[in-house]
């Protein structure tokens, strides 16, 4: 490095700081970006399967808790690449199952989770429209 | 330099912006037929515009010559016109008797409000034109108060249901609207309309002010403006020469205010004249002036060309884009001009 | 000799004492309560002070008050715009607007500077035609390239004509971003600390640049630029620097002011920062060629008292709030002539004082 001439070696960090720069502003987007998720207690097709709706299901997301009937739909706003959501479905007002799903998220602006897929245990539950 | 020899000379002397201008307005009208503008419909809303605001661009000149810059306090003399037309107003003051009153009101008040405005200029010789500017601005906002206060009693020109205070626009209709434009005007066809009476009035003023600088006292300006030292050492007062000539900058910008307010039909109080000065001196700038020297034919020139493109620009550009881009390239055209002017070395004066 | 410190304290801070003074007499005119008064104070001390912190430098290099600052502003608003349409919200949101307005802060600046060197004492004028030229360039960009020529995603943004930014944007995803970041009560009073925090390590910087080699240089081209040239200090390029700089705090400054505010107004929201901060500064005591950090706090307490208590004052006093806001922009614009009155014969003075001093060593 100490060959270079200084003008290369002034060009050589300006580079470097600019493009530090530019990852840090990406990576800004990445943490910062805020993402709608839908979440739907409706009736869905997959793989030729019918996954039905769920008679109550209970959703706690960040400090938000929803209860949902079958055909409702709920809309949240998250920030950032992970957030994780706790869904429990309830049959006579007793929890019978408890499932913690991870949602990674990356630059979608919307994102619409199926809940049936849920709990169903399928490993892709976003449904699109 | 050399090399180009004549034309090298020409674009030298008008400026590449000027030229810019000049090309894109004969570009403007020679597309107006292809998207449905008539030529003479616009052809004659330049010429009233430039009766209009040819007065107001005149008022430049004498504090250019004089070395004292742009006159970017022109709204002191607005506001010695818009005084005088109210005040003709509310004594119901109608047709050119109510013209000339306002004129003859407005007068002296826009001569004491230059007598202190100039008293200004010459203790801040170096820096007139930023002060201007916020003197302008001031009092602006002095008057508005002042409009809300004074006693003026003509049931039109005050707000509805007994409030008291100046409305923000008053109409002219029933007193003297386009008593100049309308004086001796002919139609030609349907849509050409020729407002003799406002253009003659401009001509009239213009020749006054040819003739004034052909005077001694026009020529003491002239040399106080070109070098102040040179003038101090064969006797001229430069300090009074320069009072001089923003007490007339700021007459004629009062009566350019009446002339341009029978031409619009209304009158502007409160902030109508807060930005008024910049279109005058984009205008005389592009007629060619600089910012200490400044001729009439800059003058008639360059309002000829603003208020060309003021005019053209919105019909023709909005018919052809589908869209309404006049706002921005008013502001551009006419703030552009006033940067290549201050950015400008000063020019040696032809004696 | 204490007399005469006292008379010449008065004279030099006259406009500030003046504005202090009619303070004195007008709070309790407008009646309004005095918690309400420290609440407004501190809200707007913590947003406006960053936008007047950045016309210190070009003053520092002796190139006047920089009404191009609106430049820095538009670039702000620029970057906040498309940290909008990304969705990029909170403190990141901020960062992402910051990383997009610099850049283009920096080539206004530059602009700027460079048409500000081509006009040499007419600096000021050249820069507040520049800014309303600058205007027109950015509606342009705003108003008809966005959402056409340039993407922007959300149409929430745009006009029902498909292309151009709306008018009034809602910040409320980045909105008190910076405020609540650490925010403190007191007595019932919130008090936006981070905000201050960052106020007051940039101030940090502002002292610490000032003893740098390039702050050095700009204070003496600002002295002379003749004796400056003769050192060898490339006058041309630390002036233009010194705008640069100057915009580049003026896009941040307006991101803090908008993310306090929570709207942006696409076409309104930059106009009136020049001429808020200019007055601003000059309220506080500096001039054109002379300002200093205590000038800039005095400046925006001051001067943005009168702009809460102007209005209900008028309509106590002459029973028209109209009358109070006219009077505050009446005292705002005047303020700033008298200030560059008194620059103005400074200047004089200073320039008859060396002719006397250069003919007497002639003789």
């Amino acid at each position: 490095m100490i060959c270079l001439s200084v003008f290369k070696r002034r060009m050589f960090i300006r580079t470097v700081l600019v493009i530090v720069l530019i990852l840090f502003g990406v990576f800004l987007v990445f943490i910062g970006k805020q993402h709608i998720v839908v979440f739907a207690n409706e009736e869905v097709y997959q793989d030729g399967k019918i996954f039905p709706a769920l008679t109550k299901v209970r959703i706690k997301i960040g400090e938000e808790t929803f209860e949902l009937e079958p055909g409702d739909r709920v809309s949240v706003e998250v920030v950032g690449l992970k957030n994780a959501f706790l869904i429990e479905t309830l049959a006579d007002g007793v929890v019978d199952k408890s499932i913690t799903f991870p949602l990674s998220l990356k630059l979608e602006r919307m994102v619409i989770i199926s809940l049936p897929l849920v709990v169903a245990g399928s490993s892709n539950v976003t449904i699109t429209e | 330099m050399c090399s180009f020899g004549q034309i090298g000379k020409v674009i030298e002397r008008f400026g590449w912006p000027r030229l810019i201008i000049a090309f894109f307005l004969v570009a403007l009208f020679a597309s107006a037929p292809l998207v449905n503008v008539r030529i003479d419909t616009s052809l004659s809303d330049v010429l009233v515009r430039v009766g209009m605001n040819g007065i107001l661009v005149l008022a430049m000149v004498p504090m250019i010559q004089s070395g004292c810059g742009l006159n970017f306090g022109l709204p002191l003399g607005i506001i010695a016109g818009l005084v005088g037309a109210v005040t003709s107003m509310n004594f119901s003051l109608q047709g050119f008797v109510g013209f000339f009153a306002a004129i003859l009101i407005a007068i002296p008040i826009a001569a004491i409000l230059g007598y202190f405005y100039g008293w200004l200029l010459n203790l801040t010789k170096g820096d007139e034109m930023m002060i201007a500017t916020y003197v302008g601005f001031s009092s602006v906002a002095f008057m508005c108060m002042m409009w809300l206060l004074l006693p003026y009693h003509n049931p039109l020109m005050l707000w509805g249901f007994g409030g008291s205070g100046l409305r923000t626009t008053i109409s002219l209709q029933a007193f003297w609207l386009q008593i100049l434009d309308k004086f001796l005007s002919f139609h030609i066809g349907n849509y050409f309309f020729f407002p003799t009476g406002s253009l003659v009035f401009f001509a009239v003023v213009c020749f006054v002010m040819w003739a004034f600088f052909r005077t001694t006292t026009g020529t003491a300006m002239m040399a106080a403006g070109s070098n102040p030292q040179f003038a101090r050492a064969n006797g001229v007062d430069v300090d009074r020469m320069r009072m001089l000539s923003v007490v007339m900058s700021t007459i004629l910008g009062a009566i350019g205010m009446i002339v341009y307010e029978q031409s619009y039909g209304f009158i502007q109080l409160y902030m109508g004249p807060f930005y008024m000065a910049f279109p005058a001196v984009a205008a005389v700038l592009l007629g060619g002036a600089s910012v200490n020297k400044a001729t009439i034919t800059n003058v008639v020139l360059g309002t000829l060309l603003f208020q060309g493109i003021l005019t053209m620009t919105p019909s023709v550009i909005n018919s052809l884009l589908k869209t309404d881009m006049s706002e921005v390239i008013r502001i551009v055209v006419s703030n552009g001009m006033i940067l290549y002017a201050l950015t400008r070395k000063e020019q040696v004066k032809k004696r | 000799m204490k007399g005469r410190s006292l008379k010449g304290f008065i004279l030099s801070n006259i406009v500030p004492i003046i504005f202090l003074v009619f303070a004195a007499l007008a709070i309790p005119i407008s009646g309004l309560s005095y918690r309400y008064l420290f609440q407004e104070i501190i809200t707007r001390l913590s947003r406006d002070t960053f936008l007047v912190l950045a016309l210190l430098v070009p003053v520092l290099a002796g190139m006047g008050l920089n009404f191009g600052m609106v430049l820095g502003a538009m670039a702000g608003q620029i970057g906040l715009m498309l940290a909008v349409d990304w969705g990029v919200v909170g403190i990141p949101g901020l960062l992402v607007a910051a990383l997009i307005g610099t850049p283009i802060s920096v080539l206004l600046g530059f602009l700027c500077g460079y048409i500000m060197n081509k006009a040499k004492g007419r600096e000021m004028v050249t820069s507040y035609i520049l800014g309303f030229f600058m205007n027109g360039a950015y509606q342009f960009v705003v108003l008809y390239c966005m959402g056409g020529i340039f993407p922007i995603k959300s149409p929430q943004l745009l006009l029902s004509r498909g292309y151009g930014v709306r008018n009034a944007l809602s910040l409320a995803g980045i909105r008190g971003a910076l405020d609540s970041l650490v925010s403190m009560e007191i007595h019932g009073l919130s008090i936006p600390v981070a905000t201050f925090i960052v106020i007051l390590a940039f101030c940090l910087f502002l002292i610490l640049f000032e003893k740098t080699k390039l702050g050095q240089d700009m204070r003496a081209v600002g002295q002379d630029m003749v004796v400056a040239d003769g050192a060898g200090i490339p006058v041309e390029r630390t002036r233009i620097v010194a705008i640069i700089i100057s915009t580049i705090l003026a896009c941040y400054g307006q991101i803090i002011f908008l993310q306090n505010i929570g709207t942006i107004n696409t076409y309104n929201s930059h106009e009136q920062t020049g001429i808020f901060a200019i007055a601003a500064l000059l309220v506080g005591g500096a001039t054109a060629s002379k300002a200093n950090i205590v000038n800039v706090f005095v400046g925006v307490l001051l001067f943005h008292l009168m702009f809460v208590i102007s209005p209900t004052a008028g309509k106590n006093l002459i029973g028209d709030a109209q009358l109070g806001e006219y009077f505050r922009v009446f005292v705002s614009y005047g303020i700033i002539a008298i200030a560059l009155l008194l620059h103005a014969l400074e200047r004089r003075r200073v320039r008859i004082a060396r002719m006397k001093m250069e003919n007497e060593s002639v003789v």
